[in-house]
């Protein structure tokens, strides 16, 4: 496989839930948790997804590995960007016999369309870190248990080499080999975390999906977790998508920054471009808000006023209307498209950044 | 302005388990000072909650205070205060709001009721006006259709409405003391803002004096005019929050304003600064300085002996290379 492909790219994603009406029937009203989310991934590379919650981050994370099955979209992963384009190819000529063969290449190449078998084969290389490291790990199992099982159940690995690859992982995430024979109990909040991480590359996955996994941990901690996911990556070449509602944590463990407000990607950039140019009043709202250290911002001389949209009945327009500080009357009436602006792959949805005088 | 409101001496607050003994904090003594905000930042098992309850006399067995510590409110031991004198201080004189709201309220009362309730207590207000007050209050918040919203459940209010609503509510009998207990830790980046505006602007306009317990340092930089720094139930440091954040004096609080990353640093250019070992669990026994395993700059008196609390430049710190 080329070296320049993207290693992920995911192309309007929407997922909606139904809403309970009670008994047996369902109301016909539905959440819309994800509208329209398309963005790519490089190998080696990590993603950051900064958003309030309800944004539809972990949402994101769950219709990836298919935990919440996708409404519409594609999802191609791990999968050369010559069949992307023929695909698309096929899709689009309308000569007799194309349908049929771009049938066949979507159900070989795209993740949501993949049969049980194929995405159980895949999805091996995708794998998953908790925010709460409490409850991911199971108290009845040993920590060798724990980090080894999805080697077993793969069937990637022989009942002998069982201790050794523990020992193994252990040592690659900084707790002795000695302990894999503890209960998670045994453990305080930062080890289970790395425990967690141990689990999630052990199948030497491509993608390793990181749900805000510092936030339910102490201050002092939460740096040494950091460190540890950037020296696995360095030595692993592992992708993150890393997930996150501390902008200064996202900023500093991403290459590629995306923000998110109800279920919508509202800017997209590298990392550096993003923090020192931003764009959407969104972004610099979040930025305003984040308490720092040293930075002189009295978050608490904040007016910022306005809720959030509920996902039921999404405004026609732009959702940030409401709470925006540059809003126009168009922002009521259009939905602002993802533009290109500023440097690189810096693009943002906002008809006030966009518009043609600036 | 300098006048003590709230005097906490050698207070001591212990757990008897069955097997062990834990001590929460040990012979904590601070003081509030009326109309200011105090910060007590603290590391999980640190005994922040713990002095927040210990102050409202609401530890329950296996808890116990120990008998020579005090909490002078207004020169009287609350610790020594009778059930009934306690109840009409509690909600009255000092309040308190918690970090989960939607786990504060009643979920089967309606928000209006619950609000007015402390007034129908210690005001002896009737129902129907404690419902008008409630009202106000709810106003006082910034909830935009005070007069709707009354009527709610809790259930149909958002985290950060529901966080205010119990703001309204521990100002119902505009208290002197709010004991606000990481308040803003399940909300939201964005709704922490609005609270924490809304705690300071209250604060401005009654005069009161707010405990803020914490474990983000970078929060209370500049809400906060004091800090106390706990770790493992002893004061590490203490002080003006300037002085603290100027030209903090323990290795913890260096260390601790180090750790936390700040925007503008990037994976490729720096590493980010670790504080090595783990938090200790409050039953856990360490010898000699409480951070001394974590410490850098440990050397082997820290080992041994603990350092008493002593005062440096305006602050207090509990270190043996500030003596």
């Amino acid at each position: 496989m080329q070296n320049n492909d993207k290693l992920l790219t995911a192309r309007n994603i929407v997922k909606t839930f139904p809403l309970k009406a009670g008994g047996f029937t369902e109301s016909s009203h539905r959440i819309h948790a994800l509208n329209s989310v398309s963005f790519s991934l490089d190998r080696n590379s990590t993603l950051g997804v900064v958003g309030e919650s309800g944004c539809g981050k972990t949402t994101l994370a769950k219709t990836l590995l298919r935990i919440h099955e996708p409404d519409s979209g594609s999802l191609f992963f791990d999968v050369p960007q010559s069949e992307i384009d023929m695909l698309d190819y096929l899709e689009q000529e309308t000569e007799p016999g194309a349908d049929i063969e771009g049938r066949e290449l979507r159900r070989k190449t795209d993740f949501f369309s993949y049969n049980s078998k194929l995405l159980k084969k895949e999805r091996i290389k995708m794998q998953y870190i908790f925010q709460d490291p409490y409850m991911a790990l199971n108290p009845k199992m040993t920590v060798k248990k724990i980090i080894t099982e999805p080697l077993i159940q793969n069937r990637m690995i022989s009942g002998r080499d069982i201790d050794e690859r523990a020992g193994n992982l252990l040592e690659i995430v900084g707790i002795s080999p000695s302990s894999a024979d503890k209960f998670p109990h045994e453990f305080s909040g930062g080890q289970r975390q790395r425990i967690s991480i141990a689990r999630s590359i052990s199948t030497n996955p491509e993608l390793v999906i990181c749900d805000e996994p510092v936030s339910s941990l102490d201050v002092s901690i939460q740096s040494q977790i950091l460190n540890l996911l950037i020296d696995i990556q360095k030595e692993f070449g592992i992708s993150y998508l890393f997930i996150a509602h501390n902008l200064a944590v996202v900023f500093y463990m991403s290459d590629y920054v995306a923000v998110m407000y109800t279920g919508r990607i509202v800017e997209y950039g590298q990392s550096r471009e993003l923090y020192s140019n931003p764009r959407h009043p969104y972004t610099k709202l979040l930025m305003n808000v984040i308490p720092e250290i040293g930075s002189g911002k009295k978050i608490f001389r904040m007016n910022e006023s306005g809720e959030v949209p509920g996902l039921i009945n999404l405004p026609e327009g732009c959702s940030f209307y409401p709470r925006c500080s540059v809003r126009m009357d168009i922002c009521r009436e259009m939905l602002p498209e993802l533009e290109a602006c500023g440097n690189g792959e810096h693009r943002c949805a906002c008809h006030y950044v966009n518009r043609p005088d600036n | 302005m300098e006048e003590k409101i709230l005097e906490v001496k050698n207070l001591t607050t212990t757990f008897q388990l069955i097997k062990n003994r834990i001590t929460a904090v040990e012979n904590l003594s601070f003081h509030l000072e009326r109309n200011e905000i105090l910060a007590v930042v603290g590391e999980s098992g640190s005994g922040k909650s713990v002095t927040n309850y210990s102050i409202m006399n609401l530890i329950e067995p296996p808890g116990k205070i120990s008998e020579d510590s005090q909490v002078l409110f207004n020169g009287k031991n609350i610790l020594e205060m009778d059930e009934k004198e306690t109840s009409s201080i509690r909600g009255n004189r000092i309040s308190m709001i918690f970090q989960e709201p939607s786990a504060s309220f009643n979920q089967l009362f309606r928000i209006g009721s619950q609000i007015g309730e402390s007034l129908r207590i210690h005001n002896k207000a009737d129902k129907k006006n404690a419902l008008a007050e409630a009202e106000k209050l709810l106003k006082d918040v910034h909830i935009t259709n005070a007069s709707d919203r009354v009527m709610d459940y809790p259930f149909q209010m958002s985290g950060g409405m529901l966080q205010r609503a119990m703001i309204a509510q521990a100002l119902a009998c505009s208290p002197d003391i709010l004991l606000a207990d990481e308040p803003t830790t399940a909300l939201d980046v964005t709704t922490q803002a609005q609270i924490l505006s809304l705690i300071y602007e209250k604060k401005e306009e009654t005069g009161m004096s707010v405990i803020f317990v914490t474990h983000d340092l970078a929060l209370v930089e500049h809400f906060a005019d004091r800090i106390i720094i706990l770790y493992n139930g002893r004061i590490m440091e203490s002080g003006r929050t300037e002085d603290i954040f100027r030209a903090p004096s323990h290795p913890y609080t260096k260390d601790l304003l180090k750790a936390v990353p700040v925007p503008g640093i990037f994976k490729d250019s720096e590493k980010l600064f670790t504080i090595k070992g783990k938090v200790p669990s409050s039953d856990e026994k360490i010898p000699g300085c409480r951070y001394s395993p974590r410490c850098s700059s440990c050397f082997e008196r820290c080992l041994t002996e603990e350092p008493e609390l002593i005062e440096k430049e305006n602050k207090q710190v509990r270190c043996h290379l500030a003596e």
